[in-house]
């Protein structure tokens, strides 16, 4: 309970100092700046402000939510992040759980098959495939196919339900591919175990033992991964993010690298590791809590 | 390789298997450049991070009950920070002159940790097993215990886990270029293909099509490796 917190907090650390001194790695001085780019030391002022400044400084500064202004928008960073976070939230949460009520049956259904029989075999080529598909790859795919040869769905996000569809699409194909292995292996574990025997010579009907015994018991890998994947998702989805224009912190993030947004970068950052850490914690807990090896 | 701009965006036939890319080169030319790039950074980042964290996790496994309990908590810590984000911020704060090197160092950084406890856990394993208590009780001495002990046993774990490895930094890398944020020399790198692709996606599908198979088929053939070897 303690070391989980304990590592939450070591975790933020460890992001806030190297965001310090990752920012040290800009050209600084003045005769730098010239070299480089090729600017005088007025027009930089702005970048040398963020440097004079101490690490307990700068900590105390971002753990107050003290960003400063957004040198792009003519706002404080804290609002542009704030505009931009639940539209992450909203896609890596639908994402997640449109794949675990796919995969989750699916795998449950798979792993009561024949290993020899064909749909087993079909199936594990199928899925081990579609878990090896990056983002990268099915994201321009689903756009070419969906967006503009058929079904012609929005190519980015106008506010109808009908563009959240390509997203969730294409982060669900690879996150279905390893979800469905992934429950498949645990029930397959579970499956030939002496509690679950007992379950069915007590005269247990076949979907009293699946439902209740033997989901219960592979309840906590799944959801690890789940939660795992989710915090992975708030980084992760910054391909689909800006294949799609979707409005997120992806976006956000992979617009203040090319605008060379400095603040809204930091705070984009250290928001990301805030909710993956906090994510995190919540798995760790409930990995002590539930795990049976733990 | 000379580009001839007047065949630029020029589709498949006999005489160039891909097609014409965006600027008048061969594209399976520029496919298989980007694909010694990739496979020399998978490569050799992930033998390198791998070597380390061996030599690591071996440390740790031999260190006192406070000081290891310290560094495992520790290396837990920085796997779950997600890597991708602290490549991302170093390499678009570095800027585009020293990024390649800051971009290797990196990628190396981000691999180890994970490795260091999977090898870690391994030897843990390894030490409570019989073999190697009857090893010591014949009083091997140290360096024949790693040798003819340890690394055989570690093997049939540790090549799955390169190969994994190769596979997920030909992706970042490839997630990195996408962005671009990759190498800014002109060796063209898979991601970068890639993105050069998406601008052309109507006019000349084959820009992204061929990039996008080669990539797949990389990523497939590793994670296959790494299965298939798991497995036997």
């Amino acid at each position: 309970m303690f070391k989980a917190v304990f590592q939450g907090i070591l975790q933020i650390w460890i992001g806030l100092t190297i965001v310090y001194y990752g920012q040290t790695l800009l050209p600084s001085s003045a005769e730098e700046l010239e070299q480089e780019y090729g600017i005088t030391h007025s027009a930089s002022s702005l970048h040398i402000d963020s440097q004079t400044q101490t690490l307990p400084q700068f900590i105390n500064k971002m753990v107050h939510f003290r960003f400063g202004n957004s040198l792009t928008y003519k706002k404080t960073v804290l609002q542009v992040i704030l505009e931009h976070l639940p539209f992450t939230l909203i896609l890596a949460t639908l994402s997640v759980l449109i794949s675990a009520f796919i995969s989750i049956p699916l795998g449950a259904f798979l792993a009561q098959r024949i290993k020899a029989s064909l749909i087993y075999r079909f199936s594990n080529l199928v899925l081990s495939f579609l878990a090896s598909i990056p983002t990268l790859i099915s994201a321009p795919f689903f756009l070419w196919l969906f967006g503009l040869k058929v079904f012609h769905f929005p190519l980015s996000y106008n506010g109808g339900i009908s563009s959240y569809f390509l997203p969730i699409l294409s982060i669900s194909v690879g996150l279905i591919g390893s979800l469905t292995l992934l429950t498949r292996t645990a029930f397959e574990k579970t499956l030939p175990q002496n509690f679950v025997r007992t379950a069915y010579a007590k005269g247990a009907s076949k979907k009293l033992v699946i439902f209740k015994h033997v989901f219960a018991n592979t309840i906590v890998p799944i959801f690890s991964f789940l939660l795992l994947k989710f915090s992975y998702l708030l980084a992760g989805s910054l391909v689909v993010e800006s294949i799609y224009g979707w409005p997120g912190l992806g976006e956000l993030l992979s617009k203040s690298i090319f605008s060379r947004d400095l603040p809204v970068l930091q705070a984009t950052v250290l928001f990301i590791l805030l909710i993956s850490v906090f994510f995190n914690t919540i798995r760790s807990f409930l990995l002590l809590r539930f795990s049976h090896e733990a | 390789m000379k580009p001839d701009f007047f065949k630029a965006f020029q589709a498949p036939d006999w005489h160039s298997p891909c097609g014409y890319d965006a600027y008048g080169f061969l594209l399976h030319v520029r496919i298989l450049k980007g694909l010694e790039y990739s496979l020399t950074l998978g490569l050799s980042i992930a033998i390198l991070s791998l070597i380390l964290a061996v030599c690591i996790a071996y440390a740790i496994s031999k260190m006192g009950p406070i000081k290891r309990e310290f560094f495992l908590t520790f290396i837990d810590t920085i796997i779950s920070i997600p890597s991708l984000l602290i490549v991302l911020f170093l390499a678009s704060v570095v800027g585009m002159s020293k990024v390649t090197a800051v971009l290797w160092i990196t990628l190396l950084i981000c691999a180890i940790p994970f490795k260091i406890r999977f090898t870690y856990n391994l030897i843990q394993k390894l030490e409570k097993s019989s073999l190697l208590e009857s090893a010591k009780a014949l009083g091997y001495n140290h360096r024949r215990i790693l040798w003819k002990y340890y690394f055989p046993n570690l093997k049939p774990y540790l090549i799955p886990l390169l190969s994994w490895s190769i596979s997920s930094t030909i992706l970042t890398e490839a997630v990195l270029s996408f962005l671009g944020l990759g190498d800014p020399l002109r060796n063209p790198s898979l991601g970068k293909l890639l993105i050069e692709g998406k601008w052309y996606m109507i006019e000349a599908p084959h820009l992204i099509l061929f990039p996008t198979i080669a990539l797949l088929l990389v990523i497939y053939f590793f994670n296959y490796l790494a299965d298939s070897i798991k497995d036997s």
